[in-house]
């Protein structure tokens, strides 16, 4: 899961599988083994892929372009195991188990084969037919490691091939695959006393239109799969009531008399037995040239004790400069192309003796709106995301939550966090569903209620505009102003995390992990055709969608007047008291309410309410913007207010839905809505205060 | 010798001999490849001493110490 036009937005609210008729095809594995590479190129879309653990946290649906049958691939969420201990585990097993698909792709990394084999022969064991993609064969070489794919299908009973994710051809040969007639894998020996116990289960099951694998999977799962799980899959199979529940008792006879009743004791004998086969099969098929793992002078610089941080400050600040300094010229160029639009249009709308109000609607209105979204909001993201992206790529957002992790257990909350933040930054939405990598749901909550602080690809840009235009006069200050804002964001989600884990989400921290991957040298090309067109197609979607009729409204609103001025400027009056009170003025408040479906439009609704004759007025510059806002009274105290108030106020409506949505909890919604704006409403007082002192 | 895990110091190896860890977290640690007897490596420790990262089966896998220390493990002598 990541950002894309398909998952951040109201996208990311969309996650039903398509109607299909032709062959279901299932990706499944572990996290972070190239899975959604793989599925990408074989499907070409553009599901966000990272160096991280956890990218896909729902299922991703695409028709594979590569093969000549009808033929829908679905993407499961990575995961170590079908025990579903977390979220994503659960979605994947429930895949697996329940759905229909023809085969299964268990796609495992040849540099840590024995550890991915745990999940691949869980996977054999009811997938009715199955193949292993062992990945990342190239990055496994360097390491000194190669796998014997022959030896491995004759081991596992089903076909193997080496791909590695980044080598184009790959997935041809992988899509070929798919065309053979397959098998199911070999079953793993659990021993005899076990093997006893299926058996009896298997005599009861089989010629009931139940095939031996699904016979043996339901015996085992009748052991260790948990009551709802059992009766899903009796469901599944068809198993009559009475019958399931004659093989429930079986089973916890079994346990008492085969284990002393302790339950805890049988999953290890399972587990151990799986294990136990994943390290033969690996030994046997792997050649290890030289011991491997440990970390590098890369992990000693970005983890150590004292460079840890400042190297985290300093990427940050190299991202943040280059986004505020790159996007100077590209905005100014959009800018002029959207005045020339504008023109024509109104010229094209006169000749054509259209209404003068009309005209003006569609040019003040609808196109100039439009225009200062896009020229304003798209450079910054076009270069801020491909950047991140390379960052994401490399491995390194990992290490973050690695050296970030102790700060976020002192405050109740999971080291995850800071991974869903960085999801945040780019759409909220987005990263609030990116929460779901977070296991304890105590934690997740408290990720998910303060996920609105990071400010998002919306929010961005108008923190770089009132910057620049009332406290740095040079890119270099900028950065650094901006980089302090989202320093102090993230103190604040600190301390909001830990005063709700304190309060409302009491709970100790619970336990985690996290694997540190590779790095990896990426893909620039794809980096920057994926960020680039993907953020731009989203950026503009957005932008056309919610701009042209937000401009239309607001245009209409700030020109009917009533008595002695406009609509606008009534609410705006009406909300001035409150606006006031916390150092902004009503027509801000106003811009934020009515920027509540995407915030891109704050600004030019603040510009539109100023400027007198209701429409934005010409804005080549930002010191021409700089004046207008002076002239309507704003001080050093309502740009900082206004910066606190950009990041800490109410979500756009998309997240506040998709926190509906996650939590299914109207409480919850709200108290998204409500702790972001108090700390801003709070923070805004505390300035106004510190304001009037000086 | 038997320790726990978290007592490992960076460069350390050793076998694991037991899990005490609660039943979600040591379903899960297994399944992620910290079985019993299994060999593993203290690679080196968070700025703030927690997490600890540790070497397993080829991959890193970083656990907090609090979770570490639930883990006994058998230290390979030099």
């Amino acid at each position: 899961m990541g950002l894309t036009y398909s998952s951040s937005g109201s996208g990311a609210n969309k996650t039903s599988a398509p109607e299909f008729n032709g062959r279901r095809i299932l990706f499944a594995g572990n996290p972070n083994v190239g899975k959604s590479t793989l599925f990408n190129s074989l499907t070409g879309l553009h599901q966000h892929t990272g160096n991280w653990t956890g990218k896909t946290v729902l299922c991703a649906y695409g028709k594979c372009k590569e093969c000549e049958a009808d033929t829908l691939l679905i993407d499961l969420p990575g995961c170590y195991s079908l025990n579903s201990r977390s979220e994503e585990e659960r979605v994947a097993r429930d895949e697996i188990y329940f759905s229909e698909y023809e085969k299964a792709v268990i796609v495992c990394d040849a540099s840590c084969l024995e550890r991915h084999l745990f999940l691949a022969y869980q996977i054999l064991e009811i997938a009715p037919e199955a193949l292993i993609c062992v990945n990342l064969a190239d990055e496994a070489e360097r390491k000194g490691v190669s796998v014997d794919a022959p030896l491995l299908s004759e081991l596992t009973g089903v076909p193997c091939i080496l791909t590695s994710a980044k080598k184009k051809g790959d997935e041809k040969k992988l899509s070929a695959l798919f065309d053979k007639d397959g098998s199911g894998g070999n079953g793993i020996n659990y021993g005899d006393r076990i093997e006893g116990y299926i058996a009896s289960v298997c005599s009861l099951l089989i010629g009931e239109g139940i095939s031996r694998r699904q016979a043996r999977a339901f015996a085992l799962r009748a052991l260790d799969g948990g009551e709802d799980f059992v009766l899903s899959f009796a469901k599944r199979l068809s198993i009559h009531p009475s019958l399931t529940a004659e093989i429930r008792i079986l089973a916890d006879n079994f346990i008492a008399s085969a284990f002393g009743g302790n339950a805890e004791a049988l999953c290890d004998a399972i587990s151990a037995a799986i294990t136990a086969r994943a390290e033969k099969t690996a030994r046997q098929c792997t050649v290890r040239r030289r011991a491997g793992g440990g970390l590098g002078r890369a992990d000693k610089l970005l983890t150590g004790r004292f460079t840890a941080f400042p190297v985290m400050l300093a990427l940050l600040f190299f991202i943040l400069f280059l986004t505020v300094k790159g996007a100077n010229y590209p905005s100014d160029m959009l800018r002029r192309f959207f005045d020339i639009i504008e023109n024509g249009v109104c010229g094209l709308l006169t000749d054509l003796a259209v209404p003068t109000p009309i005209v003006k609607l569609i040019c003040e209105g609808m196109i100039r709106i439009t225009g200062w979204v896009i020229s304003v909001m798209l450079p910054p993201m076009a270069i801020f995301f491909p950047l991140f992206t390379l960052l994401e790529d490399i491995g390194y957002l990992p290490r973050m939550a690695f050296n970030l992790d102790c700060c976020f257990k002192g405050c109740g909350a999971c080291g995850k966090q800071s991974l869903t933040m960085c999801m945040g930054l780019g759409c909220n939405a987005a990263g609030v569903v990116g929460c779901r990598i977070i296991d304890s749901r105590r934690e997740r909550d408290i990720a998910l209620l303060t996920n609105a602080f990071m400010p998002c690809n919306g929010r961005f840009p108008m923190l770089i505009t009132v910057i620049g235009i009332f406290f740095a006069s040079s890119g270099t200050a900028s950065a650094v102003i901006l980089l302090a804002v989202i320093v102090i964001a993230v103190l604040m989600t600190l301390l909001v995390s830990k005063l709700l884990s304190s309060t409302l989400l009491r709970g100790v921290p619970s336990s985690f992990t996290l694997e540190l991957p590779s790095f990896r040298m990426p893909n620039i090309k794809q980096v920057l055709i994926r960020s680039v067109i993907d953020r731009t197609l989203f950026v503009l979607g957005r932008a056309v969608a919610v701009a042209l009729p937000a401009g239309a409204v607001i245009w209409l609103l700030s020109n009917t007047v009533i008595g002695d001025s406009s609509v606008i400027g009534h609410l705006s009056r009406a909300l001035d008291p409150i606006g006031a009170f916390i150092g902004l003025d009503g027509v801000i408040l106003l811009a934020f309410i009515l920027g509540l479906p995407a915030n891109e439009i704050v600004i030019p609704i603040i510009l539109m309410c100023y400027v007198s004759g209701g429409a934005l007025s010409d804005h080549s510059s930002l010191q021409e913007l700089g004046i207008i806002l002076k002239e309507n009274g704003w001080t050093a105290l309502t740009a900082v207010n206004f910066l606190i108030f950009t990041v800490f106020h109410w979500p756009c409506s998309t997240t506040v839905l998709t926190v509906k949505k996650e939590t299914g909890s109207i409480k919850k919604t709200l108290a998204a809505v409500i702790i972001p704006t108090l700390t801003g409403v709070t923070l805004c007082l505390l300035t106004r205060l510190i304001f009037s002192i000086i | 010798m038997l320790t726990s895990m978290s007592q490992l110091k960076n460069g350390e190896r050793a076998l694991i001999y037991s899990l005490e860890n609660k039943k979600d977290m040591r379903r899960r640690l297994i399944d992620i490849g910290f079985g019993t007897g299994t060999e593993v490596v203290c690679l080196g420790r968070a700025p703030f001493s927690d997490p600890i990262a540790y070497g397993i089966k080829g991959s890193v896998i970083a656990l907090r110490k609090a979770d570490a220390a639930l883990i006994t493990v058998d230290r390979e002598e030099n």
